[in-house]
């Protein structure tokens, strides 16, 4: 029984894209996120970054653009998990967000990151990518 | 390189078109303190209902928070330093609300509003057609002799004193954000309910019954609401009672928490039961929660109603406040998101 909605994680390659309009995945990764905050307000969807990645975001823009997004933290005990992890997960970042995309149980990432497509979770967008 | 082409669909699943996926499980190092949690929690529930049997139930402050903080160590070992400082803050504004409770509830009696005793009764006559369904239960069912029906209806009645505590307690140790939504619409029942101890006191149908007190509005009831759970092997659970019984106040009745609880944790949790039936199986748990009340002459039907009201309005409220809020911060991203296009 899942008590909360499914959680989609917000990554920071994302959020750059939604709030800066000269993004070259601007106008697909708006698209993306009205739809999702369309799903948060029937609360048929959570929304969520990491602190690393939202931290990085002015404050203005969490409280106007992101509000409907939520905070995972990071701890101490994620970044050891992060370090933890195969050699060839060189990024910190890379490697954190999916320590806590796993221990959160995330339920789709939205990122414009290709990596992520390696894993068995959703990615949003869809998008055209090289491995 | 091989290029992976994705679209996006209706239902915002990727399509793809791609090589074996990794499963994050097995790169991801396992959260070791999970499973020492999950033994930890495992032990305590087997303690508890241990000491449930043979001990009682603990029912005295100080006891139901020594109860509740170990449950708490059990379940938050291991967990962040801030996922510890968030717990401190609930567990302070948790102990604020049932002090809150406790001095209001234990001084409602004292202010000296006048008891309601007649308006009550004349209100369950109405209902039940010019009968007191305490007196009418009592009179069809009750016998010397513990029926099964007894330990039913005693067993309902004590459930009041557990089952929403394990549903915080499970709520506390699975998800902060559905504990906090627990909260609120708990925390307004006992607020609303307070008041109305404060506003309207009112003696319950054993006492309106009992030849000790002066008032003798309906006929003699018997209140051995323990007798069923007693023959059933509970004794130290019913001893427990007994005592808390020394410290309770006896008026205040309406609206009767007993009724108000079996409903809202009941409701809480009904939208994540799937089959019709067994939605209309768990929503029959008020309903014999009142027959309980009644028949063990606890409570007067209104009092279960009004009870049953105040659950319904805490939740219309919060369904309300929740769903502004959501809207309220989804209007605030497309408005911003208006201005950056």
């Amino acid at each position: 029984m899942k008590l909360n909605p499914p959680t989609v994680l917000l990554h920071h390659t994302f959020l750059a894209a939604v709030s800066e309009p000269d993004h070259p995945q601007h106008d697909a990764a708006i698209s993306t996120y009205l739809m999702l905050v369309d799903e948060f307000e029937t609360n048929s969807r959570l929304l969520a970054a990491t602190s690393d990645d939202i931290e990085g975001i002015p404050a203005e823009l969490r409280r106007s653009l992101f509000a409907p997004v939520s905070t995972l933290h990071v701890a101490a005990q994620h970044r050891s998990a992060a370090r933890a992890m195969p050699e060839h997960i060189a990024d910190a970042n890379f490697a954190t967000t999916l320590v806590m995309a796993h221990r959160e149980r995330v339920a789709a990432i939205a990122t414009f990151d290709p990596r992520f497509h390696r894993f068995d979770i959703d990615v949003l967008p869809a998008v055209q990518l090289s491995i | 390189m091989s290029a992976i082409t994705g679209v996006i669909t209706d239902d915002m699943s990727p399509s793809l078109t791609e090589p074996s996926r990794t499963t994050l499980g097995s790169i991801v190092p396992i959260d070791a303190l999970r499973y020492v949690r999950l033994t930890l929690m495992s032990i305590y529930l087997v303690g508890y209902l241990w000491w449930l049997r043979s001990r009682g139930l603990p029912l005295d402050r100080i006891s139901v928070a020594i109860a509740l903080g170990i449950f708490l160590l059990c379940a938050f070992v291991g967990k962040p330093a801030r996922q510890w400082g968030i717990l401190v803050i609930d567990v302070v504004l948790y102990t604020l609300m049932w002090f809150a409770y406790e001095m209001t509830r234990g001084g409602a009696d004292q202010i000296g509003l006048p008891l309601q005793l007649d308006a009550v009764r004349n209100i369950d006559r109405f209902l039940f057609f010019g009968n007191d369904p305490n007196v009418v239960l009592q009179d069809h069912f009750w016998g010397t002799s513990v029926r099964w029906y007894d330990q039913v209806a005693s067993t309902t009645y004590y459930t009041h004193f557990v089952f929403p505590v394990i549903a915080m307690a499970a709520l506390w140790a699975t998800s902060h954000r559905q504990w906090a939504r627990f909260m609120k619409r708990f925390a307004t029942l006992l607020a609303v309910a307070c008041t109305m101890f404060v506003l309207l006191p009112t003696v319950p149908p054993w006492m309106a019954g009992d030849r000790k007190y002066p008032y003798r509005t309906i006929a003699p009831l018997r209140r051995q609401t323990w007798r069923g759970f007693y023959d059933l092997g509970f004794k130290g659970f019913v001893k427990s009672w007994q005592d808390a019984l020394d410290w309770g106040n006896a008026v205040a009745a309406m609206p009767s928490l007993h009724a108000s609880f079996a409903l809202l944790v009941p409701a809480f949790f009904l939208p994540w039961i799937k089959p019709r039936w067994l939605k209309i199986v768990v929503l029959c748990f008020p309903v014999l929660m009142l027959l309980s009340l009644v028949y063990l002459a606890e409570h007067w039907v209104i009092d279960g109603l009004i009870g049953w009201a105040v659950v319904g309005g805490s939740f219309l409220l919060w369904n309300r406040i929740e769903r502004r809020q959501r809207t309220s911060k989804a209007n605030r991203a497309r408005s911003a998101l208006s201005v950056t296009r």
